[in-house]
């Protein structure tokens, strides 16, 4: 991608000791980062302790694919005067489809994705990863849940019966 | 590098699980989330479910004491095993409490379908059937201060409507008796409105002043009225009748200088929801892609015992079939809408 040579380039540093130059418009799309950049306008490095190489790649990732999403149509619209409808529909129709793509994960990067996107502040990537995760929950019995996720029943019978005495008609059989 | 067994999804925080709790739009779902473990159960109090897209209550109880609720947003019907219902008519729209009554008219009450709460209710004078009866949508018999209200149309005049109000502790209803032409009427909270279909005025009663006389009365709006629901903004008087253009209203009371009805072209992320009676409610559902908010959701049920959902777009000023899966077939005659709450 062309990009001019005034642009600010920011470095993020992940948990593992990589390094990740990134644009300040990219960069900003975390809005931890951003309020870090708001704070401190000459910072450029910035280690993120708690995210790991292979999921800030990801996050980086999903970050430049929104703003080069949002950029393109804001050129467009400069360009036009105005944005055509069915257009603007594609792209987002684009998108959304890249998202989806996106978010064929397993449920362990799934999880490391939620914890980064909701430390580092990135809504879009928050929103889609916690749906994410409740469309794998929909429809499914509490032990189907924990088979997909991964979890370990640790509620005593007498804590499950009591969860399951106060509304009884949700673990009947739905059809 | 952290290892698959490091994370785990049972240690994700509070205010995370929370958010996933949220895009959980059926109820069940929500319930189901909190049995899965401790941290999962603790994060997210029964208390505070997402917002809930109603269900429909399909018909009566089965000669097994089951209700079937028919659930937009998981495209399920949930059964409920309910015989506390049993053999009795089951009146809505409702949120929380559905009005239940024999056949013959005897023991009123109002019934919690999903925590099995039943508040018995006094006699009813000259009850003669369903469809000769309404009960404000938002009834919750443990309010302090509030009223739980219903209304009917008398059985052989029906220029005559009976509002009765009751309060948890009293042995018999409060009774306002109003002459009117087959008016439309509605409870809430204090207020008694009755729209006079001849005159197309509108009574607005402050139920304690005790003596039923108008505290308002509100010149005719420019359409006819068949719904009255409550919303965020106040009372919406509605002209909806399938095929044509759906009219929205709203008292506009003012100092009760100048009332009157005012168009409303939006009712914003609000959803009115409507079935074959003279009333409904509003809900808003926003964080719900599924669903369209600046709508008016119709439940019909059809001569040939079929029902539909009839969905109005405000904005687009259009109506649309809901499509409902052919597995539900069987399900002929959708009874009322349910708001489901815990």
């Amino acid at each position: 991608m062309a990009r001019s040579s005034t642009e600010n380039m920011i470095t993020l540093m992940s948990s593992d000791g990589e390094e990740f130059m990134v644009t300040e418009k990219v960069a900003r799309e975390c809005t931890t980062i951003r309020n870090m950049l708001e704070d401190d306008c000459v910072i450029t490095n910035i280690p993120l302790p708690n995210v790991t190489s292979d999921i800030l790649s990801m996050v980086i990732e999903y970050c430049m694919e929104h703003v080069a999403a949002a950029e393109k149509a804001a050129a467009e619209t400069a360009e036009k005067g105005s944005s055509s409808a069915p257009a603007a529909a594609k792209a987002n129709k684009d998108l959304e489809e890249w998202d989806k793509a996106f978010m064929n994960v397993d449920v362990y990067t799934l999880c490391d994705l939620i914890l980064a996107a909701n430390y580092l502040n990135v809504s879009g990537l928050l929103d889609l990863t916690i749906q994410t995760a409740a469309n794998l929950i929909k429809g499914k019995s509490p032990e189907q849940i924990r088979k997909t996720f991964h979890i370990q029943n640790d509620l005593s019978l007498e804590e499950e019966e009591k969860i399951r005495s106060q509304t009884p008609w949700a673990f009947e059989k739905s059809e | 590098m952290k290892t698959n067994e490091e994370r785990d999804w049972s240690e994700l925080f509070p205010d995370v699980l929370n958010l996933i709790s949220k895009k959980l739009p059926d109820l069940c779902d929500f319930v189901r989330f909190r049995a899965v473990c401790k941290s999962w159960c603790s994060a997210v109090p029964i208390s505070d479910p997402p917002p809930q897209f109603p269900w429909i209550l399909m018909h009566d109880p089965s000669p097994d004491n089951e209700l079937c609720f028919y659930s937009l947003s998981c495209g399920k019907v949930h059964r409920i095993h309910a015989p506390e219902a049993r053999g009795r008519m089951l009146i809505g729209p409702a949120q929380n409490y559905i009005f239940a009554i024999d056949r013959e008219g005897s023991s009123p009450s109002l019934l919690n379908l999903l925590t099995k709460n039943e508040v018995p209710l006094p006699p009813i004078k000259n009850f003669h059937g369903r469809s000769s009866i309404c009960m404000a949508p938002s009834c919750k018999p443990t309010q302090e201060g509030e009223h739980v209200a219903i209304w009917q149309w008398n059985k052989w005049d029906s220029r005559i409507c009976t509002l009765g109000l009751w309060q948890p502790g009293n042995e018999k209803w409060t009774e306002i008796e109003k002459y009117s032409n087959w008016a439309i009427q509605f409870y809430n909270d204090g207020m008694y409105y009755v729209y006079n279909k001849r005159t197309a005025e509108t009574e607005v009663i402050d139920v304690r002043a005790g003596t039923g006389a108008p505290t308002i009365l509100v010149p005719p709006p420019e359409t006819e009225f068949n719904y009255f629901v409550m919303s965020e903004e106040g009372l919406l008087g509605i002209h909806c009748y399938p095929g044509w253009p759906c009219e929205i209203y709203h008292l506009v009371q003012g100092n009760h200088a100048n009332p009157h009805w005012m168009k409303l072209k939006t009712i914003g992320d609000q959803m009115i929801f409507l079935s074959g009676r003279h009333t409904g409610f509003c809900a808003k559902v926003s964080n719900m892609n599924q669903f369209k908010g600046n709508c008016v959701y119709l439940l019909r049920n059809h001569r040939d015992l079929s029902f539909s959902l009839d969905v109005y777009g405000i904005d687009a000023g259009k109506w649309e079939i809901w499509p409902i899966s052919p597995d539900d077939a069987d399900f002929d005659r959708a009874l009322t809408w349910f708001m489901p709450k815990i």
